[in-house]
């Protein structure tokens, strides 16, 4: 709970002095007169509370984004105004005059960039759920993370921006600074060991066996267990044995054992779930139990 | 298949006179909910029991301070709660709780259920056959900054990260020689994940310097599960003809299994950016990573330079460049097989080394080791309001330190064109068109993998009682077939169109198709399609009622050639 011990000397603070610059509301007070549903969000929103002395020039309130209102005040006339429009360019270069050291730094370089306008997944004045601001353009995705393996975004516990940095210029605007296995780790760390006893494509591509947006395969898998082994393995060759033909009962070293699928019970074990045996698909640091395999199998 | 009956109560908060600038909702709620005995599948994530809701949206402004909250629980493992605090800007923190639950599948292992005729068997034990596994993940996200007013050019911020992972899962743990017999068992999960570090942010007239050191430190608290593996013995003939070839059995006694190891990590960056030097923005990045496995001290060190480079061309052209080389070194680690003897049959008192010559031991060096150089070029341009057309080429060339994913190759080259059309050809409708194409020479794949060329033997396998046949060892080195799950080539298209109908109606539809496929394997075809289509109408004629429906369909293909060995040993 160490966050919630540092916020109690921060709350003390809040009866500190003034700290200088005058206070957003006097530069946005005026125009509240005429556009009293914008401003009364606005004035709680960041932007609304901002300081002079946070921003370069000075400038806080509807006129550090709108300009000078003077001629609008004067003839009601907007043409004097700055307006966001929806035009990439113009609209980012309004708000890259204070977040292109703020968060937007790579902007330029990003891929949404040029295509979209700030104004279009922002609503500076409300709030818009991210979630729904990127599937107006990404129904696919959207419409993947309603397939039955998923991760939790439909259920409100994740969104884009939890693996997603849009103003980045990552390859796949990823929320990291390493490759995309480290992002992956960030949430799940037990499979990131090193281990000892690896598996080469984990240390590859989480997305070569996993595809996060969501899976009809279990745990978000490309194509379920066994199929998904069988793309760079053969089968077990314990699967080509010749089966008791008989459903029944077997007795070996004087102790029963089912045989009910006849048959069948053989290809049946060794063919159904690689993972039912080779538990440590991501790794271990302990070893298999045969010797024969340098104990590199992950059973274990 | 999961129902849920959602009844809900908006309730405003009023603006007292003693608060005068606080606003906010509360809702309360209930719910009915059905899943028909399978949570697992049909509410990974959701609560499955009836019961009341809660929502509280509250904003709170001062003089000099602000405060934010909003709560979301449905149940005692389903919230999310947020808080954000503001002291006149010289503090801003935010911090968010996120709980929720994580239903695990429980394999009943019905399948393990198999003979054959020398006789060997497979079967599998559940402990806890009625268990229903779950886990809670809990997430707590905290930052803080703190700026000055005689110092704004300086940010300094605190951030916090812990995660909990809490409850139970299933731990299957496989014994062989005697018997295949799997066991399964409940195991405690308790993993906890803490990162901690500190921002700096400087900022001059132009140019901007930030760096970050974070450090992470994961551990899972809970016991590994233990095993006693079973005796050693010749399956068919119950005689402890296997001893030289199994590294631990019954003799050894209960053993842990599953273990998650503990590690650190810690990560440092740092980049400088301008955005706007001689027409052009700038951002120049560093990033270095330092893993260490606490339990092996196997290390895995990261570290990347990356540049972004940003630069309108005219009016309605732009050129972006991104590009970045790292590299992964990581910890060699000699493993050191013991060489138990046989204690019967014809090799007793011989090790398997020294009956059949193969050295067990070997040094492991690491998939992960490689140098990495990428970079994407792209170039836009504006055709009118809401139209551009955006062309791009990413380049990747990957060397690998350690592992051929050719005969003595060890390097992938990627290369991609990308094309996207967006447009608005009348007003309320929105058009998005793009095209990839990507070639890749030498994908990852695993040489030597599977089929072998043909009878190598016709003696039974494995048995000292027959010295001369083939050992597994020599089943593996006879494979020749290489194999991936990964394209040489692949194609994607996506379109979509939105139509906006009056002020509270809109509808898209959007199509996706990809194919790619593997020629470069030896003996095997890989190929994998995907078509996919989705139509959607939303209608929101009021703030606080929205409604939604949309339909998906999708259909894959993979083909894979799967080699299936004959052996009856």
């Amino acid at each position: 709970m160490a966050p919630i011990v540092l916020l109690i000397p921060l709350l003390a603070l809040a009866g500190a002095g003034p700290p200088g610059g005058k206070p957003a509301t006097t530069a946005w007070g005026v125009c509240a007169d005429c556009h009293e549903q914008v401003a009364a969000p606005f004035a709680r929103s960041t932007h609304g509370r901002l300081k002079s002395w946070e921003v370069r020039g000075g400038e806080v309130g509807c006129a550090a984004c709108h300009g000078d209102p003077t001629q609008h005040l004067d003839t009601g006339d907007v043409e004097g105004l700055v307006r966001f429009t929806g035009d990439p360019a113009g609209d980012s270069a309004a708000c890259l005059t204070c977040h292109a050291s703020r968060g937007a730094e790579e902007w330029s370089a990003a891929a949404h960039a040029h295509q979209l306008a700030c104004t279009e997944c922002h609503s500076i004045h409300t709030v818009k759920a991210p979630t729904s601001t990127c599937a107006s353009c990404h129904q696919e995705v959207q419409a993947l993370m309603l397939l039955p393996s998923h991760h939790p975004v439909k259920e409100g516990k994740m969104t884009c921006a939890s693996c997603h940095n849009v103003h980045r210029a990552n390859p796949g605007a990823l929320r990291t600074e390493g490759r995309l296995n480290d992002l992956c780790f960030t949430c799940h760390q037990a499979q990131e060991g090193p281990f000892i006893f690896q598996h080469a494509p984990v240390e590859e591509d989480c997305t070569i066996c996993h595809t996060p947006h969501g899976s009809v395969a279990d745990n978000l898998l490309v194509a379920n267990d066994p199929v998904i082994c069988l793309q760079c393995h053969s089968f077990h060759f314990h699967m080509g044995k010749k089966p008791v033909d008989t459903a029944g009962t077997v007795i070996v070293g004087g102790k029963p054992y089912p045989n009910v699928l006849g048959k069948y019970g053989y290809s049946m074990s060794f063919g159904t779930k690689c993972t039912q045996c080779h538990t440590k698909v991501h790794g271990s640091d302990l070893p298999s139990q045969g010797i024969t395999s340098q104990g590199r199998n992950l059973t274990r | 298949m999961r129902r849920v009956i959602h009844v809900s109560l908006v309730l405003a908060l009023l603006a007292g006179p003693a608060l005068a600038q606080t606003t906010g909702t509360v809702t309360v709620g209930g719910r009915a909910v059905d899943d028909h005995g399978k949570a697992e599948r049909a509410a990974e994530y959701l609560p499955t029991t009836s019961g009341s809701e809660l929502q509280l949206v509250l904003e709170a402004a001062f003089d000099k301070l602000f405060i934010a909250v909003s709560s979301d629980a449905r149940e005692g493992h389903d919230q999310v709660h947020q808080l954000a605090v503001d002291i006149n800007r010289l503090v801003r923190s935010h911090t968010s709780f996120t709980r929720l639950p994580h239903r695990l599948v429980h394999d009943p292992l019905l399948n393990l259920r198999g003979a054959v005729k020398m006789p060997v068997v497979t079967w599998s034990t559940d402990l806890d056959p009625t268990a229903r596994y779950r886990v809670n993940y809990d997430l707590l996200d905290h930052r803080t900054d703190l700026q000055i007013p005689s110092a704004g050019w300086l940010t300094v911020s605190a951030v916090y990260r812990e995660q909990w992972r809490e409850g139970h899962r299933q731990a299957l743990a496989l014994s062989h020689c005697s018997t295949c017999h799997v066991l399964s068992q409940t195991r405690k999960v308790d993993e906890r994940t803490r990162d901690a570090g500190v921002v700096a942010q400087v900022r001059g007239k132009a140019w901007k310097l930030e760096g970050s050191f974070i450090s992470r430190e994961f551990e899972e608290r809970a016991p590994a599960p233990t095993r006693t593996y079973e005796l050693a013995e010749q399956p068919a003939l119950r005689q402890p003809l296997f001893n030289d070839r199994i590294w631990y059995d019954s003799r050894n006694g209960p053993l842990p299994y599953g273990v998650i190891p503990p590690s650190e990590k810690d990560t440092a960056t740092l980049r400088i950016s301008n955005p706007n030097l001689a027409g052009f923005s700038l951002a120049l990045s560093a990033a270095s990573t330092r893993l260490e496995n606490l339990t092996t001290n196997n290390k895995v060190d990261f570290d990347a330079l990356a540049l972004a480079v940003g630069r309108r061309l005219g009016k309605k052209g732009t050129f972006a460049l991104r590009a970045r080389s790292y590299s992964i070194d990581s910890t060699d680690y000699f493993v050191d097989v013991p060489e138990p003897k046989a204690v019967a049959g014809p090799y007793a008192g011989k090790s398997y080394y020294e009956r059949y010559g193969f050295q067990p031991d070997f040094l492991r060096q690491s998939a992960i080791d490689r140098d990495v150089l990428e970079a994407s070029a792209r170039l836009s341009y504006r055709l009118g309001k809401g139209s551009s057309l955006i062309g791009e080429y990413t380049f990747q060339n990957i060397d690998r330190a350690n592992y051929e994913v050719a005969p003595d190759k060890t390097d992938t080259l990627l290369q991609r064109v990308k094309l996207a059309l967006t447009a608005r050809p009348v007003k309320g409708v929105n058009l998005r068109l793009e095209g990839v194409a990507a070639d890749i020479r030498r994908p990852f794949m695993t040489q030597n993998t599977a089929c072998q060329p043909g009878p190598l033997q016709t003696t039974p396998v494995g048995s000292p009682i027959l010295p001369g046949s083939t050992q597994y060892f020599e089943i593996y080195a006879s494979r020749i077939g290489d194999m991936t799950a990964s394209p040489s080539s692949y194609v994607e298209l996506k379109g979509s169109a939105g139509l906006t109908l009056g002020r509270s109606t809109t509808a898209s539809l959007s199509l996706r198709r990809w194919d790619g496929d593997n020629t470069d394997q030896d003996l095997t075809q890989w190929s994998h399609t995907t078509t996919a289509a989705t139509a959607q109408v939303a209608w929101a004629p009021a703030e606080t009622f929205q409604a939604f429906v949309a339909a998906s369909a999708g259909k894959r293909e993979l083909e894979s050639w799967v080699c299936v060995p004959l052996m009856d040993g």
